[in-house]
């Protein structure tokens, strides 16, 4: 289950389809989700837009193994991508046979897409998101093709047909075994590997020539991908399928709607062009290095790599792109010896700088054996961005993006983006919880980095096992309620130490009363009298991490002056030495 | 030496003057290093502190370094509390950390955001020097904040060279032991913390937190041993500054004569 935050509050926004069964549905609190599932086990996570976004985006430059032309919907982005296979039926035959394949090397890649053949991307894009919804069938797992029911096909289709995919639930979740004749159904070409346990592949959905119009009818009118507020207003007025709302005379429809769902409608039809944005092919960024002797000699296999990059470099800044990702490989006589990967910050086509990072990304890697041959490929590349000039550069200016971002390419090459890391405070108050760092993660906060390379795993506090924590908003001012003064620090917020200890050092302390500070502790053999405290501050995990945890802390300065955080565990009565106040 | 003027060599404290002499001709010679004006610095928001700097802060590019008697002593906060306003206008604060134990909320408290915080674990000590030299070389305008343990003369002859050409402010802290050792630091400074035992609290608040800096070396200062008392309140993190009182010893020896 993914949920997303919206208005302060955490809502699902997407389900697998057992969550679904417990009438988990989208835009619902997470908190209700979470109840429905009693003491089933469901894993909730944050949705990250821009990974899927992304990984639709790579998907489809995947597609273009099978046709040049492939989009992504633009008018209603997510899950769907627009492929244009007229061309492609002189490839491979049929237009069919071409998304065949195209399902089942999904399906081998694990990733289950409904398929739908049209004259337009309207349509196809209506009768692959709705289409099932009334009439799903077995999958290619559960009934053998001979069963699925097929509508007659015209003999020829000489429009240009459009095909759209969509990630759909799993396969074997799905029922109701009804069909409308309007369409008709084909499956994947190999589905025999579906049955026998691999993937399952949906069946792909063929609205034939000039029935677009019968196979739309049926449809709700969400399916002429208009907005939300017109669907609602259309279920008011009992309009529940495009037919019933076709019926309405277009002026009409003008007068009451606006022009967008009659031009939707059109566009599904054929009668207006929609005009799609293809994603760019990728080209073949690629260069080897074939040693005449085979080497152990870094700086060789250095110059090698080097020469490589000037050449991919002169191939990629003529068309204003750098390069954002490198991957390397050496080999040996009969074998991989080893590989990398680089990621940058930004776009670079610095032949110094990216030598230097390669020469220190090589500096980490064994070579067994004498390598025979390198290979450098560019595997991420960005438009080239402009930096504006500063009259005041010197000493004591801030650093400008370039140069960070050449410096952190350099820090994360050699350390690894692991040991990079930038803070967001959370709202938990324990220790542990109250921050997270996000391994090499200028992204969002340098202007001149690129978000895109923000990573994923942040590294939760003290304590990597949470997960589902809300970053706090800036520097946690509005959500902690905390006056600050000039400087920026919170003012009524209790001090907190420079180091934290993970875990908490078992300490053993003497109080003077109950549930009073220490008078004494003792750590590591050595005696602190406590001289001064303050406290105690209480500090408690929310009900929803499950185990509570219940401190009481302390502040206390020892004779010499030294302050420490010390704590007492309410559940078991140990004290504990948490941070010191270095 | 053919420039300087003679010095009486027949003085019983020859060697003293001798000292003296030449440590007033470096200090005029830093001095005037100092007006150069293609030097801007950091304000410590402590401007006692700054008047006690020729600079009237720490210079960009420099280092300055810190000697911490140990654990708990608070002297990693103050050098964070000296640079966090210069953090609040923008700069970014590297933290060196390869203990894995810094906590960003100490920072935020001592007025540093956390979206101008950036923090580097290095494996090792190797690559630590490494990433210092590259920090303090590559992030011009930013100020980077490392515990040092041992540190030859040739490293950190290399950190301060680095530190020069990048434009960079770099703060170490260092162990007691570093006190008789070379220094290339602009300033080295000794923070103790005063414990309210021996310690004189009149007009301070019960939460607050006081220490004893002095000046062990300054550049363009040759006078060392000034010694500056500074307060932080727990409460409302502001900071207070507080004349150095005359020794008992003196005052008794003066009002005794007069």
């Amino acid at each position: 289950m993914l949920w997303t935050s919206q208005g302060g509050t955490h809502r699902v926004a997407w389900m697998c389809e057992g969550a679904r069964r417990l009438a988990i549905c989208p835009g619902m609190l997470l908190s209700e989700a979470t109840a429905l599932t009693g003491s089933r086990k469901l894993s909730a996570e944050p949705w990250d837009k821009q990974a899927d976004d992304k990984a639709l985006e790579e998907l489809g430059r995947w597609c273009h193994q099978f046709t040049p032309s492939v989009a992504l919907d633009t008018e209603k982005p997510g899950d769907c991508l627009l492929l244009d296979i007229t061309q492609s039926a002189a490839v491979f035959g049929a237009e069919e046979r071409v998304a065949q394949l195209l399902l089942a090397q999904l399906a081998a890649k694990r990733i289950l897409a409904q398929g739908a053949i049209a004259e337009t991307p309207g349509a196809a894009w209506a009768v692959a998101h709705f289409a099932p919804q009334f009439s799903r069938v077995p999958s290619s797992s559960q009934v053998p093709p001979s069963h699925t029911p097929v509508a007659p096909l015209p003999p020829q289709r000489n429009q240009p047909s459009k095909k759209t995919s969509r990630s759909s639930p799993p396969a074997d979740e799905l029922s109701e075994p009804t069909t409308p004749p309007r369409y008709r159904r084909e499956h994947p070409e190999d589905s025999s590997r579906s049955s026998q346990g691999v993937f399952p592949c949906e069946p792909l959905l063929i609205v034939p020539s000039g029935h677009a119009v019968e196979a739309l009818q049926p449809l709700p009118p969400e399916a002429l991908r208009v907005d939300e507020v017109a669907t609602g207003w259309l279920r008011e007025l009992g309009i529940t399928t495009v037919g019933q709302l076709m019926k309405i005379p277009p002026e009409e429809l003008i007068q009451r709607f606006g022009p967008g769902i009659l031009h939707r409608w059109k566009q599904a039809i054929g009668e207006v062009q929609e005009v799609l944005h293809f994603l760019p092919e990728a080209e073949d960024l690629t260069g080897q290095w074939d040693f005449e002797y085979p080497t152990s000699l870094r700086a060789e296999i250095a110059t090698a790599f080097a020469e490589i990059l000037k050449q991919l470099i002169h191939r990629l800044s003529t068309r204003g792109y750098g390069i954002l990702g490198l991957r390397g490989f050496i080999r040996g006589e009969k074998r991989m010896l080893n590989s990398f990967e680089v990621g940058l910050f930004r776009p670079c086509v610095k032949w110094v700088h990216l030598k230097g990072i390669l020469e220190a990304r090589l500096e980490g890697i064994s070579l067994p054996e004498p390598v025979y041959l390198v290979e450098l490929q560019v595997t991420q590349t960005a438009p080239l961005s402009q930096d504006q000039g500063s009259l005041f550069e010197g000493l004591g200016t801030r650093c400008s993006p370039a140069k960070w971002a050449e410096l952190f390419d350099r820090l994360c090459s050699r350390l690894g983006p692991q040991a990079v890391l930038q803070v967001e405070l959370t709202e938990e108050l324990l220790p542990e919880y109250s921050y997270c760092l996000v391994p090499g993660a200028l992204g969002s906060r340098n202007p001149g980095v690129q978000g895109s390379q923000k990573r994923d795993s942040a590294i939760r506090g003290a304590n990597p096992g949470s997960k589902e924590r809300k970053p706090r908003s800036k520097r946690g001012e509005a959500d902690w309620g905390f006056r600050k003064h000039s400087g920026g620090a919170p003012c009524d917020w209790p001090p907190r130490p420079i180091r934290l200890f993970s875990p908490p050092v078992a300490i053993a302390a003497i109080a003077l009363g109950a549930e009073g500070p220490p008078a004494q502790f003792v750590v590591s053999g050595r005696r602190y009298p406590v001289l001064r405290s303050w406290g105690p501050e209480r500090l408690e995990t929310g009900w929803w991490r499950g185990h509570l945890i219940r401190r009481d802390y302390y502040r206390v300065e020892t004779a010499s002056g030294e302050q420490f955080w010390v704590f007492r565990s309410l559940d078991t009565g140990q004290w504990f030495l948490h941070g010191s106040f270095d | 030496m053919s420039g300087l003027p003679c010095i009486p060599l027949a003085s019983s404290c020859i060697q003293y003057q001798r000292l003296q002499f030449l440590r007033e001709q470096m200090a005029r010679l830093e001095e005037a290093w100092h007006r150069s004006p293609r030097l801007g610095t950091v304000s410590t928001g402590w401007p006692e502190f700054d008047r006690m700097l020729p600079s009237g802060g720490f210079l960009w590019g420099s280092l300055v370094e810190w000697l911490s008697p140990g654990d708990g002593s608070g002297v990693m906060s103050l050098a964070l509390r000296a640079v966090a306003s210069a953090c609040s206008r923008g700069s970014f604060l590297i933290i060196f950390d390869s203990l894995g134990e810094f906590y960003p909320l100490g920072a935020f408290y001592l007025g540093i955001p956390p979206e101008n915080l950036v923090i580097i674990r290095p494996k090792n000590e190797r690559d630590k020097h490494w990433a210092l030299v590259q920090t303090l070389r590559g992030a011009e305008g930013c100020i980077v904040v490392a515990s040092l343990q041992r540190l030859d003369s040739l490293s950190f002859r290399r950190l301060q060279l680095a530190a020069e050409r990048g434009g960079s402010l770099g703060v170490f802290i260092r162990p007691p032991g570093a006190r008789p050792e070379p220094s290339w630091a602009e300033v080295r400074l000794w923070a103790e913390p005063i414990s309210a035992k021996k310690g004189t609290f009149a007009g301070g608040l019960i939460a607050s937190r006081r220490w004893q800096i002095q000046i062990l070396r300054c550049r363009g200062k040759w006078q060392p041993s000034q010694i500056l008392e500074i307060e932080l309140d727990a409460q409302t993190p502001t900071v207070r500054c507080f004349p150095q009182l005359a020794h008992p010893e003196i005052f008794a020896r003066v009002t005794t004569s007069a």
